[in-house]
């Protein structure tokens, strides 16, 4: 028989892992994410295989009409992983969001339950909790990205046409990598807006609404002309064209707070899009989710626990 | 009574077995928004073994004081200690020997009790989880439910669930929050009981908030009055009977005390 007693810091992970899962929201939000993510790729596959028959097609039509000088296919040289650009869309949507749900569910659910101080009448630090916290969340989401890796995968082996370059596998692996350190930002906020705002819509509202200055206000105002470029992510890999002196301003000034822009660029590095500054943004990236981490344990290490006490 | 204490490392206070196992020496408390002191200088010394009934009217501090008996608020000037234990320089080995029942004690209602309880017996650094909630669903003849989810609970269900998480650890000082507090007259006696019992058969120190005088003058061995912050009167219930012997009820005696402020 085991007499030894369980660790505390492993207690609160196992416990906000298996909360998780039980949660109603969170598995309606993984579900719609998976379906997506299985016909990604076909999608991905069919809006290339119809171009490049479009292309054909009107090569043969000029070549019929005596025309000699034609463009050259413009998915020549492109990386076939490029068909899981898709990807990119819904973890820039659906999964910030879904980033977002676990984040703000992981401190909402302890709020909600009024357990906290059950919880810090134990010998447990908040360093301990937080932490624990932390990593229950980052561990779920790392689950999520590695089954979304899984599903992608297997749903590109069943293409028979679609053969990925060497080594195709493994950058998939690293565009995942990238998306995971993109979510666990957005699961950072929505933890911090969780603990520093008391109505619990408020807290869910504010999250939604950085999600929405850092995936569509900002990439709007730094692309300027070209502003659906964060939904068409091959045009954020080309130079910016000279758009006028406030556009040009407006990219110097807030690109580098625009974790959309930031994470696409990083994340189409990893498919061959073009490496250009991912790594820069990867890294800029990185310190983003390392002050939303600091921030949410801040404000947790500050929570008052005794207002859960009036609930 | 000796207490078994949980696994951790446990570094005993240079104290006497007899001292008081709850102490408060000027113990104030103002909240930093408004400034308003809720606790003015309270002094207070609580042997081993007694059950310690904590009175007073809405909004006299008597949360406030528990909160930092439990270690959950610090107080803003004076001391608290456990065991000897400091509740601020020394807040984990406080909270390895207190359990604490909330007034209004919430779980994870999606959880089922056994859930519920075995999270925060890993938490208290519990060993043997299961054989544990076992013998405490034994102790408060609650064995049966365990598989059941919180919220198919009712109140009375839940104070038990309450009660059990306090007791896991087998802590040395258990603070109930108005324990009684939506009870039914079955369910007040039942707790009554199970008090007594912890007292007497697990020599667990009790300290309870309520208001409720009929269950004080069943069960509690000392009481204290709290009046708008201040520790107005503390004595064993014994002596207190003795110094008003005209009152023929504790309800009577605790209004002429309010009424003496």
């Amino acid at each position: 028989m085991n007499t030894r007693a369980p660790s505390v810091f492993a207690s609160v992970v196992r416990h906000e892992l298996t909360t998780l899962a039980r949660e109603k929201t969170f598995l309606l939000l993984l579900a719609i994410f998976m379906a997506m993510t299985f016909f990604s790729v076909y999608i991905g596959w069919f809006t290339r295989t119809t171009t490049e028959a479009i292309y054909h097609a009107s090569v043969a039509y000029l070549a019929a009409q005596g025309v000699t000088s034609i463009v050259a296919d413009p998915l020549t040289g492109v990386s076939p992983l490029l068909v899981f650009d898709n990807m990119l869309v819904y973890l820039l949507l659906i999964g910030a969001l879904l980033a977002i749900v676990i984040g703000h569910r992981s401190f909402i659910r302890e709020r909600a339950a009024g357990v906290l101080p059950l919880v810090f009448v134990r010998p447990i630090s908040r360093a301990q909790y937080i932490g624990a916290k932390l990593l229950g969340v980052l561990l779920a989401l790392t689950g999520i990205v590695f089954a979304t890796y899984a599903v992608s995968a297997f749903s590109a082996a069943f293409i028979p046409a679609l053969r990925l370059p060497a080594g195709g596998y493994a950058a998939l692996l690293g565009f995942y990598a990238v998306s995971l350190v993109y979510l666990a930002f957005f699961a950072a906020v929505g933890l911090f807006f969780s603990v520093i705002m008391k109505n619990e819509s408020t807290a869910l509202f504010m999250p939604i609404l950085v999600w929405v200055a850092a995936v569509f206000i900002l990439p709007e105002l730094t692309t300027g002309q070209n502003p659906v470029a964060l939904l068409n992510p091959v045009t954020l890999t080309g130079a910016i064209p000279d758009q006028g002196s406030f556009f040009t301003a407006a990219h110097r000034l807030l690109s580098p707070f625009s974790v959309g822009q930031l994470y696409t660029r990083s994340a189409l590095g990893m498919l061959g899009g073009g490496i250009g500054n991912s790594i820069a943004s990867l890294f800029a990236l990185l310190a983003y989710v390392g002050v939303a981490i600091g921030a949410s344990a801040f404000a947790l290490r500050r929570y008052a626990v005794t207002r859960d006490l009036y609930l | 009574m000796h207490m078994k204490l949980p696994s951790h490392a446990v570094v005993e206070p240079n104290i006497k077995k007899d001292a008081p196992v709850i102490e408060l020496d000027g113990l104030t408390h103002s909240y930093a928004y408004g400034g308003e002191t809720v606790l003015h200088d309270l002094n207070l010394a609580i042997p081993r073994g007694e059950i310690f009934g904590f009175l007073g009217h809405n909004g006299a501090g008597k949360t406030t004081t528990i909160s930092i008996l439990t270690t959950l608020l610090r107080q803003t000037a004076g001391a608290a200690r456990i065991a000897g234990f400091d509740t601020v320089s020394e807040a984990d080995e406080v909270r390895r020997r207190i359990g604490y029942l909330p007034e209004n004690v919430t779980f994870y209602n999606d959880l089922t009790a056994y859930e519920n309880l075995a999270y925060f017996a890993r938490l208290s650094g519990v060993k043997n989880v299961d054989e544990r909630i076992d013998e405490v669903l034994g102790f408060l003849d609650f064995r049966g439910i365990e598989h059941r989810k919180l919220k198919t609970f009712s109140k009375g269900m839940r104070q038990r669930i309450g009660l059990a998480q306090a007791i896991l650890h087998e802590p040395e000082v258990v603070f109930l929050d108005e324990p009684t507090t939506g009870l039914d007259p079955v369910g007040i006696k039942n707790l009554r009981d199970v008090i007594l019992r912890l007292n007497q058969e697990k020599g667990m120190t009790i300290f309870m908030n309520t208001h409720l005088l009929s269950e004080v003058s069943k069960t509690c061995t000392s009481i204290g009055v709290l009046n708008r912050g201040r520790l107005i009167y503390n004595e064993s219930l014994e002596k207190t009977l003795a110094d008003f012997p005209d009152e023929v009820s504790l309800e009577a005696i605790y209004v002429q005390m309010e009424e003496l402020v």
